[in-house]
C-alpha cells in the first residue's frame, strides 16, 4: 500500500462499487429474496448434487493443469526468442479465448472423432484450447520482466539450462502461474457452452445444472441454491490459493520489460523454437479451419451460397454493428471502472480489499442467476431498462471488469514507490504524478486488459442471453440461433458468420498486439 | 591459467572483437581498461561462455574450453548490477552454486559462514536481498561468485557508481580477498586508477587486438 | 506522452457520448401515466402502438406476415426473442404481472401447467375459437391461452436404409427394444430437448409410469444413443438427413419427411424418410395475452390474428407445424408426405407438471448413469 494516493482512494473506489452495487448486488439480492425457498436446500444432500460438484471440480482442475503445462514451453519460446512470426504467434494463440463457445463447440464436434464426443475428454480438450492463450500471455509477459542476466548469473554458478529454469525462472514466475491458473480454473469451472455441446446429456456441471433447473424445470429456487453452492466452493478455492501465494514475501519486479529475446543459437534451440511455434500454430488453426470448411462444403460439395447470403443480409450486418458497438462500450467502461477498482485495491488500506471481493462476484456467480436478477430488478420506472440496449453491454462489462482488475493490479502493486517519490520531489501534483508514472507503466497491462474486455464482449453469451432481444442481437446470439435451426444451408450460414467473427477477433488482437509491442520497442 | 587466442566475435555482422588474444597466469590479477563500447564486457561474457565466438579459442589450465557450456566452466562472473536472485535471501544466494555441486548441508553452512566472514557481512545471512545497500549487495555478489572456488573470477566494472569512500574501501577489501584466495582474476574497468591499485598487470583492450 | 493525452480525451468523449445516449434512451421510458412499466411501446404519436410479441428463438414466420395485421388495425408488431420455450416461461413467470412483452407465443403442452400456475396470462376468448382444433382446446380451461399450432413428435426412419437391407422398419415403441433394431436408434435427451421430452412422455403414456423405467432399461441395453439436442440427433447422427449419420432411426417431427422434400437440393423423387405413426406424441403450442400488459385490447387483437386463417396458413412451411385453425389450408407437400396419426399419445398437462422432475430423475438414473 502506498501513501502516495491515500487520500484519493475513496474517490477511486466509488465507481466500481456503485457499478457492482447497482448491477450485481442489488439484482442478486433481489432474485434471492423473491425466489429462494428454504426447502430447496434439500437438493444439496442429493447424491446427484455431489456427483455434479465433483465432476465440475475435477474437470476444471485437470484442464487447468494441462493448460499450464502446455502454456509453459510456448511462453518460454515467446519470452526468450526472436524469430519470424513471433508476433503472429502471440496473437494467434490468444484468438481462441475470445471466440464464442458455441462456435468452438461446433468446430470440435466436427473435428474430434466420434468416439470421444460426449465425453469428459472432449470437454477438457476444448477448455485447454480456449485457455492456453490466456496463460501464455500472463506467463510470458511476466517472464519478460525477469532480467536476462539473472539466468546468466545462475549459469556461471554452475546451473544447466533446466536447472536455471527450475530454480530461478520458475520461482520468479510462480505468481504468474498462480494468477493464470486461478483465472483458467474459474473459466473452466463455470463454463457452460462447452459442457453443453461437447459433454452430451450425461455430463453435468454446476452451471449447466443451474440452467436446467431454472429453465427446463422451472425450479428457480433450486437453481439459486446451486448457485450459492457454486459461490461457496469457488470462494473457498480462491481463498486457499490466494493465501498459499502469500506465504513468502514475493520479490518486487521492476517495471521494465527486458529484451530477453535473441535469435535461437544452437540447433537444439532452433529445433525447440520451430517445434513449439509450428505445433502451436497448427493446433490453434485446425479447429478454425474446420469452421471455414463447414461453411463452404455443403454435403461434400463446394458451395459458396451460404457466404453469398450472409454478405448480402442486412440483418446480419446490423448484428455485426451491434457487436462492435457493444464491444467499444465494454472496452471503455470496463477499462475505466477496472482501473479505478484496481487502484482502489492497491493504493487503499486493507479496508478497500473488499472491493476486490465484490468485483469478483460476476465471474464466480452463475450467469443464470445474474441474468434473472437483472430482469426482475430493472423493471420499475424510472429504471425499467430491461428493454434498453444498454443492458446487454452492461452485462458484458460486469464480466470483464473483474478480469481487468486482475490484470492491472499486479502491475500496480509491483510499481516501486521510489519512482513516485522522485516525481513528487520534482514538484509533480498528484494528478501529474499518476499520469506520468503510474499510467505510463501500466499502459501495456491496460491495453491487454482492454483487449480482453473487447474479447469478452464480442463472445459473451451468458447473462446477456437472458435479456430479451429485439433488433439488438449480437453475433454469438445470431450464430446460436441459426445453429439451432434445421437446414444445411442455414447451418452453413452460421458457420460463415462464425468465420467472420474469427477473422474480426484475429484482427482486433493483431492490432492491439502490434501497437503494444511497437510501444515497448520489441 | 586462462588464455584466449585470436578471438573473433561479430554481433549481427558488426565486428565487436577482432582477433583478440590475452593471457592471464595462475593467481594473477589482470586489469583490463578501454573506452566504452570497445568490447570489454563482451570479452568477459565469451570467457564465461555466455556469448558465441565466431573464431578463435579459449584455454583454461591448458585445456580447450571453447565449446564447453557455461555451467561447466567453473568461471565466476560478478555482474555490474550484481544480479542477486531476488527470491532467495543472502545465505541462499551464496549457497546456490554449492547446492548444485551437491555439497552436504553441513558443509554448505560452513562455507557460507566462512565467506560471509571474509566480506564482513556475517550478520546479514538471513536478510532479503532487496533490502541490501549498494555496498553490501556488491560484497554478497563477490562472495557468491567466490564460494565455489572458481578457476577464474571475472569482474565487470565492479565498483561502478559507488561513492568515493565506499569505492576506496571496497577496492582495498576486494584486493585483499583475492590475494588471500589466490584467485586468477580478470578485472574490467574504465577507471585507470582503480585498475592500477589492485592489479598485477594493466592492459588496454586495444593493445590486445591485432 | 501526447498519445496518452489523446487517448484519455478520446475515452472521456466516448464515455460522455454513451452516457448521453443512455439518458436519451431512458427518458422515453419515463412517460407513462401509471406506475406500470412501459417497455412494450415506443409511442411516436398517440395513435401508433407497437406490440411486443415474445417468442422462442426458432420462431421464424414469413418476413411480412404481420403487414396484413398492421394494415387492418394500425398496430405494429415487434418480435422479441427470448431463448427456448422453457426459458421463456421461466422468465415470464418471474415477471408475471409486469411482463417484458404483450403477447407470448410458444408455450407448449408440457409447459402449459407451469405457465398457468404462475399466472402469466390474462384470459381471453379469441373470436376464432370455434375454428380451433377441439382436442387442443380441451387442454386449456378458462381461455387462459389459445392453441396456435399442433405437431407430432414421432419416430422417423430412413426408408432406403431398411429397404437396402430388406428389414422391416420399426412401427411401434415396443419394437424398438427388439434385437433386430439394436444400436440403430438415436434420441435427444428429454432433459435438454423439447422433442426429447415429448418422446419420453410418449413412452410414459404408452407403458405407464411404472412401466417406462423398464422400457428404457431395455432401450439402453439395445444400444440407444442419447444426444444433447434434436439438432445433433437429426442432423449429425441420423442417416436419413443431410448429415448422413450412422443411425437410421431417430426421434423427430411428423413434419420432418415433408421438410426433407422441401429443403433437400436436389429434390428427391420420393420422400427419403417416413414416420411410425403409432409412436407419435401430440405437441400443442399456445399463445396468450401477458397479464399486466399496457395494451390489453390491442394484444387481444393480435391473438385473434395469430389464430386467423391468414397467419395460420403461413405456419406449415415456416415452422413445420400444423395450424390449430381447422379452416386453414395445408400446402401440397404436407398433404402428400406427412401423416397425422388419428390417436397420438398424450398426457394430462397437470400430471406432467407434477411429475416431470421425478420422471427426469428416473430417466437420468436409468439411461444416463
Amino acid at each position: 500500500m502506498t501513501s502516495a494516493y491515500r487520500h484519493t482512494t475513496k474517490w477511486l473506489a466509488i465507481a466500481p462499487i456503485a457499478v457492482m452495487l447497482a448491477f450485481v448486488l442489488v439484482p442478486v439480492l433481489n432474485i434471492f429474496s423473491t425466489s429462494l425457498r428454504l426447502d430447496s436446500f434439500a437438493i444439496l444432500s442429493a447424491a446427484t448434487t455431489r456427483n455434479i460438484v465433483w465432476f465440475t471440480t475435477w474437470q476444471a482442475f485437470i484442464s487447468t493443469a494441462i493448460v499450464l503445462v502446455i502454456a509453459s514451453p510456448i511462453a518460454a519460446v515467446i519470452a526468450n526468442f526472436k524469430f519470424i512470426g513471433r508476433r503472429a504467434l502471440i496473437s494467434l494463440v490468444s484468438v481462441p479465448f475470445i471466440l464464442p463457445t458455441v462456435v468452438v463447440g461446433a468446430a470440435f464436434l466436427e473435428l474430434l472423432p466420434r468416439s470421444i464426443h460426449r465425453s469428459a475428454l472432449a470437454i477438457i480438450i476444448a477448455h485447454v484450447y480456449f485457455n492456453v492463450g490466456l496463460a501464455v500471455r500472463i506467463i510470458s509477459s511476466r517472464w519478460q520482466q525477469i532480467h536476462p542476466q539473472l539466468d546468466d548469473a545462475a549459469r556461471t554458478l554452475g546451473a544447466s539450462t533446466i536447472r536455471t529454469f527450475l530454480t530461478i525462472t520458475l520461482p520468479l514466475l510462480k505468481k504468474s502461474f498462480i494468477s493464470a491458473g486461478l483465472l483458467v480454473f474459474l473459466m473452466c469451472f463455470t463454463s457452460y457452452g462447452v459442457v453443453r455441446i461437447l459433454g452430451g446429456p450425461a455430463r453435468s456441471t454446476i452451471e449447466t445444472e443451474i440452467y436446467f433447473r431454472a429453465m427446463q424445470l422451472g425450479d428457480v429456487s433450486g437453481a439459486l441454491v446451486l448457485s450459492i453452492l457454486q459461490l461457496v466452493v469457488v470462494g473457498i478455492l480462491i481463498f486457499l490459493i490466494t493465501n498459499i501465494g502469500k506465504a513468502k514475501a514475493s520479490p518486487k519486479f521492476g517495471q521494465t520489460v527486458y529484451s530477453r529475446m535473441h535469435h535461437p543459437r544452437s540447433s537444439r534451440q532452433k529445433l525447440l523454437v520451430a517445434t513449439v511455434a509450428i505445433t502451436t500454430a497448427v493446433a490453434v488453426v485446425t479447429p478454425l479451419m474446420s469452421v471455414l470448411h463447414r461453411s463452404i462444403y455443403l454435403g461434400q460439395r463446394f458451395d459458396t451460397s451460404a457466404w453469398r447470403s450472409v454478405l448480402v443480409d442486412t440483418e446480419i450486418f446490423s448484428s455485426l454493428l451491434t457487436s462492435l458497438r457493444y464491444a467499444i462500450f465494454s472496452i471503455v467502461v470496463s477499462s475505466i471502472v477496472g482501473l479505478l477498482g484496481a487502484s482502489a485495491i492497491v493504493y487503499g488500506s486493507s479496508r478497500y480489499q473488499f472491493v476486490n471481493l465484490i468485483t469478483s462476484i460476476p465471474i464466480v456467480l452463475s450467469a443464470v442467476t445474474l441474468g434473472l436478477g437483472l430482469i426482475i430488478t430493472f423493471d420499475v420506472n424510472p429504471i425499467d431498462w430491461r428493454g434498453s440496449w444498454l443492458m446487454m453491454p452492461i452485462a458484458h462489462c460486469l464480466v470483464a471488469i473483474p478480469i481487468v482488475i486482475r490484470i492491472i493490479s499486479p502491475v500496480l502493486r509491483d510499481l516501486p514507490n521510489d519512482l513516485r517519490d522522485a516525481s513528487r520531489t520534482l514538484g509533480a501534483t498528484t494528478w501529474q504524478m499518476w499520469r506520468t508514472i503510474d499510467l505510463r507503466i501500466i499502459t501495456p497491462a491496460l491495453i491487454t486488459a482492454a483487449a480482453i474486455a473487447c474479447a469478452i464482449s464480442l463472445g459473451e453469451f451468458g447473462a446477456s442471453s437472458f435479456l430479451v432481444r429485439r433488433n439488438n442481437e449480437t453475433l454469438p446470439l445470431t450464430i446460436s440461433r441459426l445453429l439451432s435451426r434445421p437446414g444445411d444451408s442455414i447451418q452453413a450460414q452460421a458457420y460463415a458468420i462464425s468465420t467472420l467473427l474469427i477473422v474480426v477477433c484475429i484482427g482486433i488482437i493483431a492490432i492491439v498486439d502490434y501497437r503494444d509491442s511497437n510501444e515497448r520497442g520489441i | 591459467m586462462l588464455e584466449c587466442r585470436n578471438l573473433v566475435v561479430n554481433y549481427e555482422s558488426t565486428p565487436v572483437l577482432q582477433n583478440l588474444s590475452i593471457y592471464i597466469g595462475s593467481g594473477e590479477i589482470v586489469a583490463l581498461t578501454g573506452p566504452s563500447g570497445s568490447g570489454k564486457t563482451t570479452l568477459l561474457r565469451c570467457i564465461a561462455g555466455l556469448e558465441i565466438i565466431n573464431a578463435g579459442s579459449i584455454w583454461l589450465n591448458a585445456e580447450e574450453i571453447t565449446t564447453r557450456p557455461a555451467h561447466l566452466r567453473r568461471i565466476g562472473l560478478v555482474f555490474q548490477d550484481n544480479q542477486l536472485f531476488p527470491h532467495l535471501n543472502v545465505a541462499e544466494n551464496i549457497a546456490y552454486s554449492l547446492k548444485i555441486h551437491r555439497v552436504s548441508k553441513k558443509l554448505i553452512d560452513e562455507k557460507v559462514a566462512e565467506v560471509l566472514d571474509l566480506v564482513d557481512l556475517a550478520h546479514l545471512a538471513d536478510r532479503e536481498v532487496v533490502r541490501l545497500s549498494g555496498g553490501e549487495a556488491k560484497r554478497i555478489a563477490v562472495a557468491r561468485a567466490l564460494v565455489a572456488q572458481p578457476e577464474v573470477l571475472l569482474l565487470d566494472e565492479p565498483l561502478n557508481g559507488l561513492d568515493k569512500e565506499l569505492h576506496a574501501r571496497l577496492l582495498e577489501d576486494l584486493g585483499k580477498l583475492l590475494r588471500l584466495r589466490g584467485t586468477t582474476t580478470l578485472h574490467v574497468t574504465h577507471d585507470q586508477d582503480e585498475a592500477a591499485k589492485m592489479a598485477d598487470r594493466v592492459l588496454d583492450i586495444r593493445q590486445l587486438l591485432s | 506522452m501526447n498519445q496518452n493525452i489523446l487517448k484519455k480525451t478520446v475515452l472521456r468523449a466516448a464515455l460522455l457520448a454513451i452516457i448521453a445516449s443512455a439518458c436519451a434512451n431512458g427518458s422515453t421510458n419515463n412517460d407513462s401515466s401509471t406506475g406500470q412499466t412501459d417497455t412494450s411501446s415506443q409511442s411516436e404519436s398517440s395513435d401508433e402502438i407497437t406490440l411486443t410479441l415474445l417468442a422462442y428463438d426458432s420462431f421464424t414466420p414469413s418476413e411480412n406476415i404481420f403487414d396484413a395485421f398492421t394494415l387492418e388495425t394500425g398496430i405494429k408488431v415487434e418480435i422479441a426473442l427470448g431463448g427456448d420455450a422453457g426459458e421463456l416461461v421461466t422468465k415470464a413467470a418471474l415477471t408475471a404481472g409486469n411482463p417484458q412483452g404483450d403477447v407470448l407465443w410458444g408455450v407448449d403442452n408440457t409447459l402449459l401447467s407451469r405457465a398457468i400456475e404462475s399466472k402469466i396470462f390474462s384470459a381471453y376468448k379469441t373470436k376464432n375459437i370455434d375454428d380451433l382444433d377441439e382436442s387442443a382446446l380441451k387442454l386449456v380451461s378458462n381461455y387462459d391461452a389459445s392453441p396456435v399450432d399442433t405437431g407430432d413428435v414421432c419416430i422417423n426412419y430412413d426408408i432406403k436404409w431398411f429397404t437396402d437391407r430388406k428389414i422391416a422398419p420399426p412401427l411401434t415403441l415396443r419394437a424398438l427394444t427388439s434385437a433386430s433394431y439394436a444400436n440403430l436408434l438415436v434420441v435427444p435427451s428429454p432433459i435438454t430437448s423439447s422433442p426429447g421430452l415429448a418422446f419420453m412422455l410418449a413412452t410414459i403414456a404408452e407403458f405407464g409410469e411404472d412401466g417406462f423405467n423398464e422400457y428404457w432399461k431395455q432401450l439402453r441395453q439395445n444400444g440407444v444413443l442419447v444426444v444433447d439436442g434434436w439438432n445433433e440427433a437429426y442432423y449429425t447422427e441420423f442417416s436419413g438427413s443431410s448429415g448422413k449419420g450412422k443411425r437410421p432411426i431417430v426421434v423427430s417431427y411428423g413434419s420432418s419427411p415433408p421438410a426433407e422434400m422441401i429443403y433437400a437440393s436436389p429434390v428427391p423423387a420420393t420422400a427419403p424418410t417416413a414416420v411410425a405413426a403409432l409412436t407419435c406424441y401430440r405437441q400443442v403450442e399456445f399463445a396468450g395475452v401477458l397479464r399486466g400488459t399496457k395494451h390489453e385490447r390491442e394484444a387481444q387483437l393480435l391473438i385473434d390474428y395469430l389464430t386467423s386463417v391468414t397467419f395460420q396458413e403461413d405456419l406449415p412451411l415456416t415452422q413445420f407445424v400444423y395450424p390449430a385453425n381447422t379452416k386453414a389450408k395445408l400446402p401440397a407437400e404436407f398433404l402428400k408426405y406427412s401423416l397425422r396419426p388419428e390417436l397420438p399419445l398424450q398426457l394430462d398437462p397437470k400430471l406432467i407438471a407434477a411429475q416431470r422432475t421425478v420422471w427426469l430423475d428416473i430417466f437420468t438414473n436409468t439411461v444416463l448413469r
